[in-house]
């Protein structure tokens, strides 16, 4: 089923083909779903009891955050396991041999966003009820959630496949990715303090200006990630 | 080294802290014009950071080409360097923080992000510490310092400076203080990185050598 060595075929095929397997294993067990998707319900339910049940709601500021902060802990949880896993079961090495590093790392990588994009998706709206947020533009909070996301999960298909090669391996990830993450972190919150309306009134520009400049900012920043990876993975992968 | 070349970097330095205390007037356009002028000592220690970090990187691309151990050390040893240099980058920026906004952290975006790459570079070492076979801790670590060297223009730089901070601009120092930054301490303490990580070399060499006679 995988794309072999040295054949020529298409990346855009060597990609599809590991994302598909990503996708069929996956379902087999739906661990990673069900696990992580547990996880984001249960920080949710953590969430709601501890800062929705008081007389003051969090602000709609903080729920911005919140929604950040959850996108990384879900990361943290989830994506950790995409080559630890291929470790564990020892298929590590038939990956290695019938599919080009690139393609593995390209095929992770959209396996693991397409995860967050859903997981993300369905955080963002809970939050926003449960704290009887209003006015959020939502096509803005969109492009800017979803830049954010990809950013995400580049970041940590490459840690997760280094963290695979040690000995701690989860432990590590989220020691390894956050701080990367910081900066990304700092221009989506950026982003999403604007889709909510926070200090927009002063301001003569659309919100889509504003915004802007965050996203592109995240766009550099994704595709710096997204090309070193690639550059690297090799390394990490064949060795 | 060259015994000369010790002595050289010892007195250029000794000449620009001489400089920076005793010649520098004090910074006009800040809260405490006198002690403003911890600038002078903080912006060459970031400078100095940025570029172990690249070192570091830089030994870990040899590595990775060569698979020589001893490009595997100097590429920890110069992160170590990076490290220490943020360390003292944070505590020194923390200090003007102090005087000039009243409070030692501000949340500004370029003081977080050299915490950031202080946060960075203690992971680097516990990543190192977490493998425990040699060639496949050099080459992972060698991919992780490439990784964060690429990525600390744009953690440390592009980011922060689109973002408001609360930052001093260059140009609310005089030439006197460009002058004392970059050429009075910037190349002494570059020196004394560079002389710092020969030594360091030194130890490593004899490390590797120690170890290959055990075999």
């Amino acid at each position: 089923m995988l794309v072999k060595n040295g054949t020529n075929n298409s990346i855009m095929q060597g990609v599809a083909a590991v994302f598909l397997k990503e996708v069929r294993t996956e379902w087999r067990t739906r661990v990673a779903l069900s696990g992580v998707g547990l996880f984001v319900v249960g920080a949710l339910l953590l969430l709601g009891l501890g800062l929705g049940q008081s007389t003051k709601l969090p602000s709609a500021e903080m729920t911005g955050a919140l929604i950040w902060v959850l996108a990384l802990f879900t990361a943290a949880t989830g994506l950790g396991r995409a080559f630890v896993q291929e470790a564990e079961r020892g298929t590590a090495l038939a990956l290695r041999l019938h599919a080009r590093s690139n393609d593995v790392w390209l095929g992770k990588f959209a396996f693991n966003a397409l995860l967050m994009l859903l997981l993300n998706s369905l955080t963002a709206p809970v939050l926003f009820s449960l704290f009887q947020v209003r006015g959020v533009n939502a096509g803005v909070l969109i492009c800017v959630l979803g830049m954010g996301t990809l950013a995400i999960a580049a970041i940590f298909t490459t840690m997760a496949a280094l963290v695979a090669q040690t000995t701690a391996r989860g432990g590590l990830l989220a020691a390894l990715a956050f701080p990367l993450l910081a900066p990304a972190f700092q221009v989506g919150l950026n982003g999403t303090k604007a889709a909510l309306g926070i200090g927009m009134e002063s301001i003569q520009k659309s919100v889509w200006q504003v915004v802007g400049v965050d996203i592109a900012m995240l766009t550099i920043y994704t595709a710096a990630a997204i090309t070193l990876s690639l550059w690297l993975f090799d390394f990490i992968w064949n060795d | 080294m060259k015994k000369e070349l010790k002595i050289g970097i010892g007195l250029w330095m000794l000449a620009g802290l001489a400089y920076v205390f005793l010649k520098l007037p004090a910074a006009k356009n800040f809260a405490n014009p006198e002690l403003a002028r911890i600038v002078a000592l903080h912006l060459p220690c970031a400078y100095v950071a940025v570029i172990a970090s690249w070192m570091s990187a830089w030994h870990g691309w040899r590595y990775l080409q060569k698979r020589e151990l001893l490009d595997d050390a100097k590429s920890a040893s110069g992160a170590a360097l990076a490290l220490l240099f943020c360390v003292l980058t944070t505590a020194t920026g923390s200090i003007f923080a102090y005087i000039q906004w009243g409070s030692f952290w501000n949340w500004d975006p370029r003081e977080t992000s050299v915490f950031m790459l202080m946060l960075i570079y203690c992971s680097y070492f516990v990543l190192r510490g977490s493998i425990e076979d040699i060639e496949k801790r050099a080459a992972i670590s060698a991919v992780f310092g490439i990784f964060v060297a690429v990525m600390t223009p744009l953690l440390g730089y592009v980011i922060p400076k689109y973002m408001d901070s609360l930052h001093p601009k260059n140009a609310q120092f005089g030439p006197s203080y460009r002058m004392a930054i970059y050429l009075g301490i910037l190349p002494p303490l570059l020196a004394l990185m560079f002389w710092i990580q020969s030594i360091a070399t030194k130890l490593d060499r004899a490390r590797l050598a120690l170890e290959e006679v055990d075999y």
